[in-house]
């Protein structure tokens, strides 16, 4: 059950006030009244002592004057009950080893009073004794007051402290009240405003009547609702102005996006640029054997002819053998001039995604001469040395070739690129090579290019599959080469690491699935 | 016949000279090529063709046998050592006599020829190799070397 | 003379007044007053009654003060034994019991006459006890059934 405020705070003041009236009703009066009874006791007892010493001297002195005198006081006061003489007087036995001592009553005022000798206090009577002894007469002074006074004074302090209770109470019920209602407004409307505020009304405000800290959050409401509102407007502001920048930033990402593909397509273009040339020297190659060797076959053909004529049937024979080297030589030369164009009509589409089992040596290789004979096209002083290891255990793997041609010759390049800088660095005895080499390991294909060109500064190792990142000057390179090629051989499920030491080596090792 | 009237003049040389033509290119099956085209000539031992598969190849070969060879043919994209380069080692290394050295290359760019030009090469082909126009010049060079003496 | 009883009750009364004068030849007793409240002569019961207490006022209405010499004083001891028939002792507790129960002023006790006379002579309505014959010319003997002494 909660309590509400108003109900707290006056709780608080009653329970105060009842309390104080507690103290006064009950616990003040018990210890004023134990108080005013000790100090009776003390007086009495005084008293009785007085009489009894003056006793002492009346006996022993003869001197009765203070006697009279104290007796005088004692019984002009109101409060006397009697006041009594007793006699002690020790009675031994026969045998003088053991003692009584008899109490007599000598004297008593007033007269009409018969107390015993051994009374003693009650609730209506203080009863004291003082000793005197004179060698003529021994006893106490038996003294009675009547604590008569005391009861009243107690009554009639009980009563007067039950109209002050009373009134306390009713005053400090009142004040509670006025209290807690003076408090409690202010904070309800505090309250049911700041409710109003929460549901969303910005127009609340409360007033403020007091200077004192009620006041203040009154007034600290008041701003923070202000506040409030004016925030309010500016997130509005700035949601509009927000959604308008993200439209902006919707088409600067929709023109980005095709910049990018742009640049891919660019990229492609320059590999493919860098392509060309390399397979113009490719297919010449082919080509010449292709016109040779079937030019020497015409010759031969025409010498057949001859030697039929001749007669020479061994002639024949070994003519139409190399006849028959030779047409084999021109189908190769022809298959491999129709791959290198089917190759780069290939690289130059769209890549079609769609895996095929292809021989991974004979791409590599494919790659290799077109990637460096691309380079001497470009620049006639380039030269390296090409060592190829390939492992003629591995059997056709699912790839995409024209996808994974391009990550080789991407590398191929990129070693190249690095031999031949070096190159022009160091003239003495420096000797480009540029490895390849293909190795199956349980399960997975390994194609190791390496270099001993520039490596890979230490710094940049992270970057270097970034796209757009490249270390060649500007206009050289677009950056994207091992970005594309990292992204073809996720897409193939493999890995792509690489090992370096700056200045001296290069080797990236891809490891593709063998399945 | 062209050709044959030109064959029997090498014939004559070859005879007179015994002289070896070198052929240096990283393709193997231009062995079998020049061993086709230069077929008569090979059986009738009027010339005698070497191969050398790289430039440094050539050298070593070189370094025994350069007063028998006449002729250094030379393609120029070869992996290693480079056909200009090789060429402007043997014009550096033999000049008595320098041998003949005649590059053939895919390379038909100015710059290639001005090139070889440079380094001292004696003629330059290019690919697909014409050999019609190879018998040509060699007949060419060897007339002039003979009659110069 | 011839015993008649009668004579012979004369003759005991006086032996014994002998003997009391006789034993008051011993130490004699003189009832002096301040000039004022006691009266010039009194009978002896009279004094009695006042030394006991039993009168509060004299005639003329001054108080009636006891003044007396200190049981542990021969004159005091006198006193006590033929005005009140008790010992010193005795003396004391029939005061002490009188001044408790408020019925009496008590008698003042001094341990020389000198100081006696002299507060008789100062305190009007005063009667004391001596034994000698005053000094003071400022107080007067009380005449005593008769006698000046007792």
């Amino acid at each position: 059950m909660v309590i509400n405020l108003k109900t707290r705070i006056w709780l608080t003041v009653f329970s105060i006030v009842l309390l104080f009236t507690f103290f006064t009703l009950f616990y003040f009066p018990a210890q004023q009244r134990k108080l005013l009874i000790k100090n009776y006791n003390t007086e009495v007892q005084n008293l009785a002592n007085s009489v009894a010493l003056a006793v002492n001297i009346a006996i022993t002195d003869q001197n009765y004057n203070n006697l009279g005198s104290t007796i005088k006081l004692v019984k002009d006061d109101p409060r006397l009950q009697f006041v009594s003489m007793v006699q002690y007087d020790t009675v031994w036995s026969n045998d003088h080893r053991n003692f009584q001592v008899k109490k007599m009553i000598f004297k008593t005022f007033p007269e009409n009073e018969h107390p015993e000798p051994d009374v003693q206090s009650n609730n209506s009577i203080i009863v004291k004794r003082g000793a005197f002894n004179t060698p003529v007469i021994s006893g106490v002074i038996l003294l009675a007051f009547t604590t008569k006074e005391i009861n009243e004074s107690q009554r009639k302090i009980r009563f007067a402290s039950l109209i002050v209770s009373g009134i306390v109470l009713f005053i400090g019920i009142l004040l509670g009240l006025l209290l807690a209602k003076k408090i409690s407004i202010p904070i309800l409307a505090l309250r049911d405003a700041a409710k109003r505020v929460g549901n969303g009304d910005l127009t609340q405000r409360v007033n403020n009547r007091s200077g004192d800290e009620i006041g203040e959050l009154a007034n600290a409401f008041n701003t923070m609702v202000d506040d409030l509102s004016l925030a309010r407007k500016e997130l509005h502001e700035t949601n509009v102005s927000l959604s308008s920048a993200n439209q902006t930033l919707n088409n600067t990402l929709g023109e980005l996006k095709s910049t990018q593909t742009q640049l891919i397509q660019s990229e492609k273009m320059a590999s493919l640029g860098e392509l060309t040339a390399g397979i113009a020297h490719e297919i010449q190659n082919p080509l010449n054997f292709v016109n040779n060797f079937s030019e020497v076959n015409k010759e031969l053909i025409d010498e057949i002819e001859h030697e039929l004529n001749a007669g020479n049937k061994e002639g024949v024979i070994s003519i139409i053998r190399d006849l028959k080297k030779n047409e084999e030589k021109i189908i190769q030369h022809g298959k491999r001039a129709d791959a290198i164009v089917k190759g780069m009509l290939q690289h130059s589409r769209s890549t079609s995604g769609v895996k095929e089992l292809t021989d991974i040596n004979v791409l590599a290789n494919e790659y290799t001469r077109l990637s460096y004979h691309g380079l001497r096209a470009k620049d006639k002083t380039f030269n390296a040395v090409i060592q190829t290891d390939f492992d003629k255990t591995i059997q056709k793997i699912n790839i995409v070739p024209q996808d994974m041609g391009r990550v080789l010759l991407n590398l191929l390049t990129n070693a190249f690129y690095s031999v031949n800088q070096k190159k022009k660095h160091h003239e003495k005895g420096y000797e480009p090579t540029v490895s390849v080499s293909t190795k199956k390991i349980y399960d997975k294909i390994e194609i190791r290019i390496k270099d001993n060109g520039m490596g890979i500064q230490h710094k940049v190792l992270g970057k270097i599959y970034q796209p757009f990142f490249t270390t060649k000057p500007p206009g050289q390179g677009t950056g994207l080469g091992l970005s594309i090629s990292y992204d073809i051989i996720k897409a193939h499920a493999g890995e792509i690491k690489v090992e370096t030491k700056e200045g001296e080596f290069a080797e990236f090792i891809i490891l593709l699935p063998y399945n | 016949m062209q050709s044959l009237s030109f064959f029997c003049l090498i014939i004559r040389f070859i005879k007179i000279n015994d002289m070896k033509i070198l052929v240096v290119d990283d393709e193997k099956d231009m062995q079998t090529l020049f061993e086709q085209r230069f077929r008569k000539e090979i059986r009738t031992h009027e010339m005698v063709f070497i191969f050398a598969f790289s430039g440094e190849e050539a050298l070593t070969y070189l370094n025994q046998h350069v007063h028998e060879v006449v002729l250094i043919l030379s393609d120029i994209n070869m992996p290693g050592m480079s056909g200009l380069d090789l060429l402007g080692h043997i014009k550096q290394k033999y000049t008595k006599p320098p041998p003949m050295v005649m590059m053939i290359t895919a390379y038909g760019d100015a710059d290639n020829y001005n090139e070889a030009i440079h380094l001292g090469a004696d003629d330059f082909l290019t690919k697909p190799l014409d050999f019609n126009v190879l018998k040509e010049k060699l007949k060419i060079k060897f007339n002039d070397k003979d009659f110069s003496g | 003379m011839r015993s008649s009883p009668g004579s012979r009750g004369l003759l005991i009364i006086l032996l014994f007044s002998m003997s009391l004068f006789a034993k008051s030849q011993e130490s004699t007793l003189i009832a002096v007053g301040n000039q004022s409240g006691a009266p010039a002569a009194m009978k002896l019961s009279e004094l009695r009654a006042v030394l006991m207490g039993e009168k509060q006022r004299w005639k003329n209405g001054n108080r009636i003060i006891i003044a007396l010499m200190k049981t542990n004083t021969s004159v005091g001891k006198t006193t006590s034994a033929r005005i009140y028939e008790m010992s010193g002792d005795e003396l004391n507790k029939f005061w002490l019991a009188l001044v408790f129960q408020g019925k009496a002023q008590p008698p003042y006790f001094f341990n020389s006459t000198s100081d006696l006379e002299n507060f008789v002579a100062q305190n009007p309505g005063a009667i004391g006890i001596l034994d000698k014959p005053i000094t003071d010319h400022e107080i007067k003997a009380i005449m005593i059934d008769g006698q000046k002494t007792f």
